[in-house]
């Protein structure tokens, strides 16, 4: 009896030793990383290295007008025409596949890190993406996030850190720094999500297939009932206030007033239906509806372009993204819909 | 309460830890307390069903004994009481919508009811555990339990109690009534259990769950993306429902009960019948002895057992979800065993050498069979069933294959595990136990690495969506 109580104990200690086997691999990962600047969500973080030339080119045109924000953004607005019809100096920080982490930082760390103190800051985003800051930190979309981050990002880590609250993610977290694994993982991850196609297309064309699968499975593709129930689905935690709290708006718009910057909210428009606007829960109404009530109280500017007769389905290219013929026409629009910024 | 989940490891160790400082009778009611907890955890209400379907069977049976002329009119109470109890939570919504759609088609008004109604997780299960209780004491195959403590814990056991295996009270009921000991070595084996489990659960069904879910929930997809998307499910529905069971299997060895092996690589059926006893053993088994046989089973003639096949796949289809795909599926299944057993009218040896054809072929109709298990549109499941590959573009080839491939890596360790079991014995070995000393210590550090691999690979295999078992939904 004690023999075999001694071998359950040999055997379960014998299991729980073998996950520290990949410290080792760990450490050979991480020998040329840098210290994670959010330790709430990498123990070890192997980055790219901040890029200045970023904040260099807004330092050498000086903006008056500065937009921040992702391909929506990107496919909007053309800064250097607006700068043409206007006369002033508008610019931007333009990220395809980005999220609220990254525009805060490009508020932080890249203008005004740069001692630029524009008119005013044009922050575009999609719905609830602005209090999401989980919203593309994925490891896929992170390179982008460690090129405008410096050593340490206190205030975004906090933030992160209250949405990841919870025993099991502590535990979690406390065996990933214990043994090493969420570096291997992370490695592992990346290396298993390319594997098959780099077999079935060649390592050259790995990325480009890739591209293709994806557009396989976009958001346009899905059968009807599936897109209504992840709107659904991401109704259940579409609560503004709660959002709020661990997110990094409240310290963008601390910033922006410090600063004596002007800061405006754009929302775009997702793809409308053919026959009218696109379609939005009660969920999401509320939610914008306390987001525009707070931005207002905080002394932030707001524009929702929901709802906007002006952009019906012909200006859209694929899913949220408008068409290229467009940018000009939008430009100009929102140059004049929101006048009042610009003075 | 679901086994992948923080609150469950500190359940288990509490409990565990309480439960082998007690007597007896006081870890039955330990038992007892916990399995009601376990299962109220989230909707504390669903407890009302379970204790409904256990007080009932309690009186049936004694009433069935304490009454012997009347125990077929105690025995029709339980099972209405039991089916009565799953019907509504589980099929009322269906049929109302059955019947209108039928009114409506031969032209009647028909105006369309949705009950609010809850599935509560598990009520398949031990609604059908609580059944073959009163069914075996009405045989006279088992007296009926004067303690309703026991018959209690039997039935709300919380390992098992979700998902399965569905115990038989013959098997389970002597093992709850007997005085337990600790076992070591079944703890140990049931460590591996539960690892491969977890294992099993977070690396491979969660992973290519999400290839799965990717596949369907696209409106249009071509031939290789879908069948590649099937296969993942094929994959994700063995590997999430056999980790429940085996999972189940290991905790309930650390209280010291053995519970039945659910599954028996059933992806190395060579043909139907030989997948279903491999596959879902319990309910299989249990579908076996208490509608089949009852039924006639293959004693009056060939007409009648093929016609018993097909009323036993329905049900078993039915048991699955509320939803007419699945009484297809089951339909579909059903028509596969009447093939066979009409095949074999025509004597024919199979040669050894085809044997791994065998197997291929019936891997290929299992998969057709999951397309319908999985596509809950109609219209959508007759388009992916009439898709062909020709003409199609490359694309589409291409995703097929690097999908597949992807489904291919993650179920690696489960045709590894199915080759070890098939032809080398490996579920002896692994539960073996050898005496001499150098031998020993060798096995059971080959046990704890094993063990300590698979805990490396949940940790850097594991998928980032965590899903439920879907088995939970049945």
């Amino acid at each position: 009896m004690r023999t075999s109580r001694l071998e359950l104990v040999f055997v379960v200690v014998l299991a729980l030793a073998v996950p520290f086997g990949l410290r080792p691999v760990a450490s050979r990962l991480t020998t040329e990383a840098a210290p994670s600047y959010l330790p709430s969500l990498d123990p070890f973080l192997e980055r790219a290295p901040f890029d200045p030339s970023i904040g260099e080119q807004l330092r050498r045109i000086r903006p008056e007008f500065v937009f921040i924000g992702d391909s929506m953004l990107g496919s909007r607005i053309d800064p250097q025409y607006l700068s043409e019809r206007l006369g002033r100096r508008a610019w931007w920080v333009m990220q395809p596949g980005t999220g609220s982490a990254y525009w805060y930082l490009a508020l932080k760390n890249v203008v005004l890190g740069n001692g630029l103190r524009p008119k005013t800051v044009f922050v575009f985003f999609r719905d609830e993406n602005l209090t999401d800051v989980m919203f593309r930190l994925d490891p896929a979309y992170r390179w982008a996030l460690d090129r405008i981050a410096h050593d340490r990002e206190p205030e975004l880590d906090a933030a992160i850190a209250k949405r990841q609250l919870g025993g099991w993610h502590r535990v979690h977290r406390t065996i990933e720094r214990l043994t090493g694994s969420g570096v291997v993982a992370r490695r592992a991850d990346a290396w298993l999500r390319r594997l098959p196609a780099r077999l079935v297309a060649g390592d050259d064309r790995a990325e480009a297939f890739e591209k293709a699968m994806n557009e396989l499975f976009a958001f346009e593709r899905l059968r009807p009932t599936i897109a209504a129930d992840m709107a659904t689905a991401d109704d259940d935690r579409l609560d503004f206030h709660r959002m709020l709290e661990a997110s990094v708006l409240p310290e963008m718009v601390r910033l922006a007033r410090a600063h004596d910057v002007r800061i405006c909210f754009v929302r775009v428009q997702r793809r409308p239906r053919p026959d009218g606007p696109p379609p939005e829960s009660p969920a999401l109404r509320r939610y914008i509806a306390d987001l525009r009530t707070w931005l207002a109280a905080n002394g932030a500017g707001f524009h929702d372009f929901t709802g906007d007769p002006d952009y019906t389905l012909d200006w859209y290219k694929d899913g949220d993204h408008m068409g290229g013929w467009t940018r000009r026409r939008y430009t100009e629009l929102f140059a004049v819909k929101l006048a009042p910024f610009f003075r | 309460m679901i086994f992948h989940s923080l609150d469950f490891v500190a359940f288990f160790l509490i409990v565990l830890a309480a439960y082998w400082r007690l007597p007896h009778r006081a870890q039955n009611r330990l038992l007892l307390v916990a399995s009601y907890v376990f299962y109220g955890w989230v909707h504390p209400w669903f407890l009302g069903l379970i204790l409904f379907s256990t007080t009932v069977d309690y009186w049936a049976a004694r009433r069935m004994e304490d009454d012997p002329a009347r125990r077929r009119i105690y025995l029709w109470a339980s099972i209405a009481a039991n089916l009565g109890m799953l019907g509504y939570f589980k099929y009322a919504n269906f049929f109302a919508d059955s019947i209108a759609t039928v009114l409506e088609a031969i032209g009647l008004p028909a105006s369309r009811v949705t009950l609010d109604v809850t599935l509560p997780v598990g009520i398949s299960f031990f609604t059908f555990q609580a059944l073959s209780y009163t069914i075996d004491v009405y045989r006279g195959q088992l007296q009926a339990r004067r303690s309703f403590l026991d018959v209690a814990t039997f039935v709300a056991l919380f390992p098992q109690l979700v998902a399965g295996p569905i115990e038989r009270a013959s098997a389970l009921l002597p093992q709850v009534e007997r005085e337990r000991r600790f076992s070591a070595d079944a703890a140990r084996t049931g460590a591996l259990l539960i690892a491969w489990g977890y294992f099993k659960k977070l690396v491979i069904a969660d992973n290519v769950g999400l290839i799965a879910d990717k596949v369907f929930a696209i409106e249009e997809p071509g031939f290789h993306v879908l069948w590649a998307g099937v296969l993942a499910f094929g994959i994700q529905i063995f590997a999430d429902f056999s980790a429940y069971s085996d999972i189940a299997r290991g905790v309930a060895r650390w209280f010291g009960f053995e519970l039945m092996v659910n599954f028996d690589n059933p992806y190395f059926a060579r043909t139907p019948q030989e997948f279903w006893r491999r596959w879902h053993i319990s309910l299989s088994t249990w579908f076996r002895d208490y509608v089949y046989i009852p039924l006639g089973g293959s004693r009056r003639g060939m007409a009648r057992e093929l016609a018993n096949i097909m009323m036993v796949f329905l049900l078993s289809g039915l048991w699955h979800g509320a939803n007419w795909t699945f009484v297809l599926w089951g339909g579909y299944h059903g028509l596969l065993l009447v093939a066979q057993r009409l095949a074999r009218l025509v004597p024919f040896h199979v040669p050894v050498w085809m044997q791994p054809l065998q197997i291929a072929g019936m891997f290929v109709l299992v998969q057709i069979g999951w397309l319908m298990f999985r596509e809950h549109d109609i219209r959508m499941l007759l388009r992916g069933l009439t898709l062909s590959p020709a003409g199609a573009p490359a694309i589409d080839v291409q995703a097929g294959l690097a999908l597949a491939l992807l489904t291919t890596i993650y179920a690696l360790p489960l045709l590894v595990q199915a080759v070890w079991e098939e032809y080398f014995r490996g579920r002896a070995l692994l539960e073996a136990s050898p005496a001499r000393t150098p031998v020993r210590i060798a096995w059971l550090a080959g046990q704890g690495l094993l063990a300590g691999l698979l805990l490396t690979g949940i940790l850097v295999f594991r998928s980032r969506a965590s899903m439920d078992f879907i088995y939970f939904q049945f």
